[in-house]
């Protein structure tokens, strides 16, 4: 397996894609920091605000950038139709898949340093550090990191499953989409539930003003609704996500690293049962 | 006599479709293997087995003596280089790229050995050139030569002339014919192209809907297609006492018909046929081709 590491790794440093993603997430980074920035020079009077608020999102992020590097460099694989070269010459399906695994996830850590290297370094440079403790911090991270090995691992999945790179990037970004706002409805709605409870204790009761009218929070859920979708904000990477892009470590973070392990052992298992009986044309 | 690969009775299955039927083939260790067969008889199918691409329904087949149910088949399968159907090459890659990618899938370290492969399949100038930007003929060249890393002892090459242009068919048949002579190395090659096949080949098998119909070798085949002129004639028993008697080599098709492999005089045969009063009707040289002998074997009409 080693030498499908070794080749795959090189091959994906060198793609343009990877580059691609890779890029984006810096400039993002940076696109972050310089709003920042720009806010402090034309605040000048207001204390400067840490970036605590952007370390933490890169997961909510990585969420729509991992799904299309995985599902174009893995669909590679079978559009130019190099897979066969790996089986032919004797690998097992097994390590050709642990190693799509491997790769695709180190791949997806890697953006994730990229993207938050930049804030480390303004961070501790030009604004006066983070709020948030130091090993708090770095809690954050790895349980982000956590967050994107199970996002890595299903569209992994997904990207070996099926032999059709365009299908597969349709079909990965489709799903990365529909994850991607069902979290985020999964997350306002449990939100909106606890201020409406007043379980929150900030004044948040009045959330919109617009046209002189007043909206005050009543979306108040059942509780077989509040179940569920705490179920939800516990088991879906994007709702995850969401939940420590403020840095804080969430009362349910255990549930949450339990949940992106077995979604990692469970796509992993599956994936690779149907690959090993798979017919490749 | 040694093989490189058996099958036995091997059968794959799809839904509603049996692609391979009982195949049992045999192909020796230092041959050329054409493996004939028209679009959908299961050349491709069997390949894809042979390579672990797709499994089979039933039966097994054994390659360097290795069963493909032991779990050494993956270790014997180093042994093997494979083109199937399309060049498997990364296609954003140089020639050189690919060479060192497929190196590193097999572990090999040293890297010295791409320029001697690059050399061999005259693909030693193409520098930075991306394969996308390749002629068909040199994709199909890149493919053989990453097939041919690894040092593989087995060349199984899946429709490797189709869509070249004649001088790329011809560079393709020379360099086939020096890996074998060279190097000693086992090749499969699967065609419909039966002209060009007959041209590489040292052994044959045909197959039609997923059987071998006739394994053959290139002697044999060559007797089967050989020269002869093909006589009709009113009375078989006057013709056949009659060839008899002058000591030629012949061959009853029908009971009109007869090939005869030999130089006669045609005089000689009308008046000897004349004495029983059997009448000479037609003579035609008759010289059946590769084409017309497969369409012989699996049924239909030559063109």
């Amino acid at each position: 397996m080693i030498n499908l590491l070794d080749a795959g790794f090189s091959k994906l440093f060198k793609s343009l894609i990877y580059r691609l993603a890779a890029l984006f997430c810096l400039l993002y980074s940076l696109f972050l920091v310089a709003t920042r920035i720009i806010d402090s020079i034309s605040y000048p009077n207001l204390p400067r605000t840490t970036l605590d608020g952007i370390i933490s999102s890169g997961p909510v992020m990585l969420q729509l950038i991992a799904p299309v590097f995985i599902s174009l460099f893995i669909g590679r694989e079978y559009s130019d139709q190099t897979l066969r070269n790996k089986i032919s010459v004797g690998h097992s399906r097994m390590n050709i898949y642990l190693s799509n695994l491997i790769i695709s996830v180190v791949g997806t850590l890697v953006l994730y340093v990229i993207y938050v290297i930049p804030i480390c370094i303004f961070g501790y440079t030009y604004f006066p550090a983070f709020e948030t403790p130091i090993e708090k911090l770095i809690c954050v991270q790895l349980i982000g990191m956590v967050i994107m090995i199970a996002v890595a691992s299903l569209y992994s999945m997904i990207s070996i499953l099926i032999p059709n790179k365009a299908v597969t990037a349709v079909l990965s970004l489709l799903a990365a989409f529909v994850i991607f706002m069902f979290g985020m409805l999964v997350h306002v709605s449990l939100e909106e539930d606890r201020i409406a409870r007043g379980e929150v204790e900030r004044d948040y009761s009045i959330l919109v003003e617009e046209s002189g009218e007043v909206y005050k929070s009543d979306s108040v859920l059942s509780d077989s609704e509040r179940k569920t979708f705490e179920f939800f904000d516990v088991i879906l990477p994007s709702s995850q996500a969401v939940n420590i892009s403020n840095s804080n470590i969430p009362d349910k973070w255990k549930k949450m690293v339990v949940s992106d392990i077995v979604i990692t052992v469970l796509t992993s298992a599956a994936g690779i049962i149907v690959f090993r009986r798979k017919d490749l044309k | 006599m040694e093989y490189a690969l058996q099958t036995n009775c091997l059968t794959k299955k799809y839904r509603n479709f049996q692609a391979l039927d009982n195949l049992t083939m045999h192909v020796p260790k230092g041959s050329i293997y054409g493996f004939v067969g028209k679009n959908g008889a299961g050349k491709t199918t069997l390949i894809r087995i042979i390579c672990g691409l797709q499994f089979e329904t039933k039966g097994e087949f054994e390659l360097y003596g290795v069963k493909s149910n032991d779990p050494k088949i993956f270790k014997t399968r180093r042994r093997i280089g494979a083109v199937v159907e399309t060049p498997s090459i990364y296609l954003d890659c140089s020639a050189r790229e690919n060479l060192r990618l497929q190196y590193k899938v097999l572990g090999i370290p040293n890297m010295k050995g791409i320029d001697e492969i690059l050399k061999i399949v005259g693909l030693e100038n193409t520098g930075n050139k991306k394969a996308k930007n390749f002629s068909l003929g040199m994709r199909q060249r890149l493919g053989i030569a990453v097939a041919l890393c690894g040092n593989p002892d087995f060349l199984i090459l899946d429709e490797p002339i189709n869509g070249l242009d004649p001088q790329g068919i011809i560079e393709i048949r020379e360099l086939l014919l020096k890996l074998n002579h060279d190097r000693n190395i086992t090749i499969l090659i699967s065609s419909h192209i039966l002209d060009e096949l007959s041209r590489l080949a040292t052994c044959y098998g045909f197959i039609d809907n997923g059987k071998i119909v006739r394994e053959m070798s290139a002697e044999e085949l060559e007797a089967s297609c050989r020269k002869c002129m093909r006589v009709s004639v009113t009375d078989m028993n006057v013709l056949v006492r009659v060839l008899d008697e002058m000591g030629v080599d012949y061959k009853l098709i029908d009971d009109k018909i007869c090939d005869i492999y030999e130089t006669v005089s045609i005089t000689k045969l009308t008046l000897e046929l004349d004495k029983d009063n059997c009448e000479l009707l037609t003579v035609d040289n008759h010289d059946e081709s590769l084409e017309s002998f497969y369409i012989s074997l699996v049924g239909g009409e030559a063109k």
